[in-house]
């Protein structure tokens, strides 16, 4: 059973658990303690050691559903062969596509050629499975193999023999007719459970390494440029790249600074020294969190990144706690409360609708954005502005940002175009580069994360 | 006949006994946990028993509780152990008293300080160690449940201190050296999900997640925990409250505040659910003015949907 809990595991991690060797480990102690005999007790168990938030819980039961429930008849098959599943066939993919000859099917012993009379629908499933881990089925990682596999899969069943078996009777007297089409049914039946057997390996194997490519592409792809059904993904993806920044920033915090002398703890810890101070203590001085002000372009040519940067830096709010968010078109209008609100993809959504479309003001959106926040500016807040500086050839506002510039720490002006087309038309990048320390580029997720680190870095 | 199966259930009717009504998953988890020798970290919302199920497992195991409340600042000195400062300070009299004794006759600087070290030094030792919750629990002889309370509201530093004791019911002191466990205690920690645990300390758990319970589970619940409530009221305010968790509120109201509720209509003398007496006491299931304001136009549907089941 060992190894079909293994495969268990295996299965979950392509799910998007992260299950440690320690916690497999955990899991064969649970079930050695509980037994396999009760389901519901098992599924318990298992899960309180193997899904460690609510939302791998919720992702474990579908799992254990699907797993425990399409894999329950050949588990006992899975086990015998289970050993075997090391050594499939490395041959490469495209000399299988091909039919085989008639003839070169020398290895098929024929088990269901014609003796295997009265063949359950049970057994034919048990001898479908071992062939598939024969084959290593397993290791199938994209909905586009399905063909290769099915072939192979039948192959190492021997159907081209029954084939030729079949073609054979077909033309012979009335009773090998008759077997004839009982056989094809018969190889209709092992066709239907290969396509089985291979859809629940899919959804089992839930397409891990490619969506694994396909993240890496998009953290390399503009944003403007993805389709919608990408950008529906981006948010996860956000969200996991977010939780890798904050676990690497968070125990920054707490480094402690060396403030003024402890004499309480100085005097008890020397006691046995006689109160003479070999070892001095210090108070910890606790460092002021930065505050950060957000301003992000809604007009059309940038919403999508502002989108993004928000998710972002909503994710990081472990690590970002006093980060406020503004938005704007014309005015600007602080946006902080309708995250606090709303869960974050419908916080978007609403943003969107009252605030967005219309062409982007900066004159209008600069003054005012000064106006909301200039009381509360000092040298501990970042200010980041999102945009494309291409105000349509109105006023620039450069003087409120100039302001800013003076009162805040550090002014990011994070632009999503590529640089080869700043300053050009109507875009006036370089006045506001004036007045800001750092202008960036921001063009796919993966700049985008990096700078973020960056910003990490400098104000905790 | 001693099937897990045959375990579990013992459990649950023993934490029953204790006024506990646990679900399957909750004592298969309490069960492993012993049997493992796990800690087992309890996350959900508010006020569905976390804390209640340690009191009752310390309760039917007949063991203490040693229990430690984490804040933000709570540091080894709180939590681990301490030096007891002021009788350290007057061994340290007493060894100057006895310093002329120890020293007396030594000819050289060199003789002296090989005294010195040849005198057993007690300054540091188990004697002077005054243990906190955590160690406690460790040295407790019989064993002990310990309950690491919210442990989200603790720092990260405080998180990496639990490792050791987590994984190997073991605790290092710099100054003594490693001491063991006399007898492992079942450890029980518990969050409230204000941040997110870090992967180190997850894996060294069982993770249990308590959610809301069921209806059925709920009014077993209330059942247990104010008996004197008549059966039909009990349903019916159940059934109100699982009618108000399905609002959008800012504090949905827990268990807690379900036997509270119990508790004030029982107080009241009410037999069954109607709009006056459940606008007068709403604000003891409900803790923000806010949410009152939402669930009171819904007042009338909930009602109606509580009083027909």
């Amino acid at each position: 059973m060992e190894a079909t809990l293994l495969r268990f595991i295996r299965h979950l991690r392509h799910h998007g658990l992260e299950v440690s060797p320690a916690e497999s480990l955990d899991a064969m102690r649970v079930a050695a303690s509980l037994g396999y005999s009760d389901r519901s007790l098992l599924h318990a168990g298992l899960a309180c050691s193997l899904a460690k938030s609510e939302e791998e819980r919720i992702a474990f039961d579908q799992c254990f559903n699907r797993f425990f429930t399409l894999g329950e008849r050949s588990e006992i098959v899975d086990e015998t062969v289970a050993s075997e599943e090391g050594d499939s066939p490395s041959s490469s993919p495209d000399d299988t596509d091909i039919p085989p000859m008639p003839g070169d099917s020398a290895e098929g012993e024929g088990s269901g050629g014609g003796g295997g009379s009265g063949l359950s629908m049970d057994a034919l499933r048990a001898e479908v499975m071992q062939a598939a881990n024969e084959v290593g089925l397993e290791k199938m990682e994209y909905p586009t193999q399905r063909g290769v596999y099915r072939r192979r899969i039948l192959d190492a069943l021997g159907d081209g023999e029954q084939r030729q078996a079949i073609a054979g009777l077909a033309d012979g007297s009335p009773d090998d007719q008759q077997q004839a089409q009982w056989l094809s049914r018969l190889r209709e039946a092992r066709i239907e459970a290969v396509t089985e057997v291979i859809d629940r390996q899919l959804l089992l194997n839930n397409n891990a390494k490619g969506r694994s490519y396909q993240e890496e592409l998009m953290r390399d792809s503009s944003i403007a440029a993805m389709d919608s059904y990408y950008r529906k993904r981006l948010p996860p993806l956000i969200r996991k790249l977010a939780k890798k920044l904050a676990s690497r920033h968070r125990q920054r915090l707490h480094r402690a600074k060396r403030g003024k002398p402890d004499l309480g703890k100085t005097l008890r810890r020397n006691l046995a020294y006689g109160g003479v101070p070999f070892h001095r203590y210090f108070r910890n001085t606790r460092r002021e969190k930065s505050e950060i002000y957000l301003l992000c372009d809604l007009s059309g040519s940038v919403s999508q990144w502002s989108e993004v940067l928000m998710l972002f830096v909503q994710a990081l709010a472990d690590v970002l706690p006093n980060a406020r968010c503004f938005v704007f078109c014309g005015k600007s209008i602080e946006v902080s409360d309708i995250f606090r609100q709303y869960p974050e993809e419908e916080a978007l959504a609403i943003i969107q609708r009252q605030h967005g479309m219309g062409g982007s003001d900066y004159g209008l959106a600069l003054t005012s954005f000064r106006d909301q926040i200039a009381d509360r500016l000092n040298r501990r807040s970042t200010v980041i502005v999102l945009g494309d500086g291409r105000g349509n050839g109105g006023n620039t506002g450069i003087d409120a940002l100039r302001d800013i510039y003076h009162r805040a720490r550090l002014v990011l002006w994070f632009n999503p175009e590529s640089r080869n087309r700043w300053n050009t038309g109507d875009s006036e990048i370089r006045r506001y580069q004036t007045a800001c320390h750092y202008v960036a580029e921001c063009g796919s997720l993966r700049k985008l994360e990096r700078l973020l680190d960056d910003l990490l870095n400098l104000i905790r | 006949m001693n099937s897990p199966r045959h375990a579990i259930n013992g459990l649950i009717a023993n934490l029953a006994e204790q006024g506990y009504i646990a679900s399957d998953q909750i004592a298969t988890t309490l069960h492993l946990a012993r049997e493992l020798e796990r800690p087992i970290l309890i996350e959900g919302p508010p006020g569905v028993g976390k804390t209640e199920l340690a009191n009752a497992a310390s309760a039917m195991l007949k063991l203490p509780l040693f229990r430690l409340q984490c804040y933000e600042g709570l540091d080894e000195s709180k939590a681990l152990y301490d030096w007891k400062y002021s009788k350290q300070l007057l061994y340290v009299q007493v060894l100057k008293e006895q310093l002329g004794d120890i020293l007396g006759g030594a000819e050289s600087l060199a003789s002296a300080v090989e005294r010195l070290h040849n005198f057993d030094d007690i300054f540091y030792s188990e004697r002077f160690l005054e243990p906190r919750p955590l160690l406690k629990a460790l040295q407790s002889d019989a064993g002990a449940v310990l309950l690491i309370d919210e442990i989200d509201k603790a720092d990260y530093e405080f998180e990496s201190l639990l490792l050791e004791i987590l994984a190997d019911f073991k605790v290092t002191l710099p100054e003594i050296g490693t001491l063991g466990a006399r007898h492992k205690p079942l450890v029980i920690l518990t969050s409230n999900n204000t941040r997110d645990l870090s992967d180190a300390l997850k894996r060294r758990c069982l993770h249990l997640y308590i959610p809301f319970p069921e209806a059925a589970l709920e009014s077993r619940i209330v059942q247990s925990r104010v008996p004197e409530v008549p059966d039909q009221l009990r349903e019916q305010l159940v059934a109100f409250v699982h009618g108000v968790r399905e609002l959008d509120l800012k504090k949905q109201p827990a268990i807690s505040e379900t036997i509270d509720w119990a508790r004030s209509l029982l107080l009241l003398h009410a037999n069954t659910l109607d709009r006056q007496l459940v606008e007068d006491s709403l604000n003891v299931l409900l803790k923000y003015e806010e949410d009152i304001g939402i669930v009171a136009p819904e007042l009338t549907a909930l009602l109606k949907s509580a009083t027909r089941a």
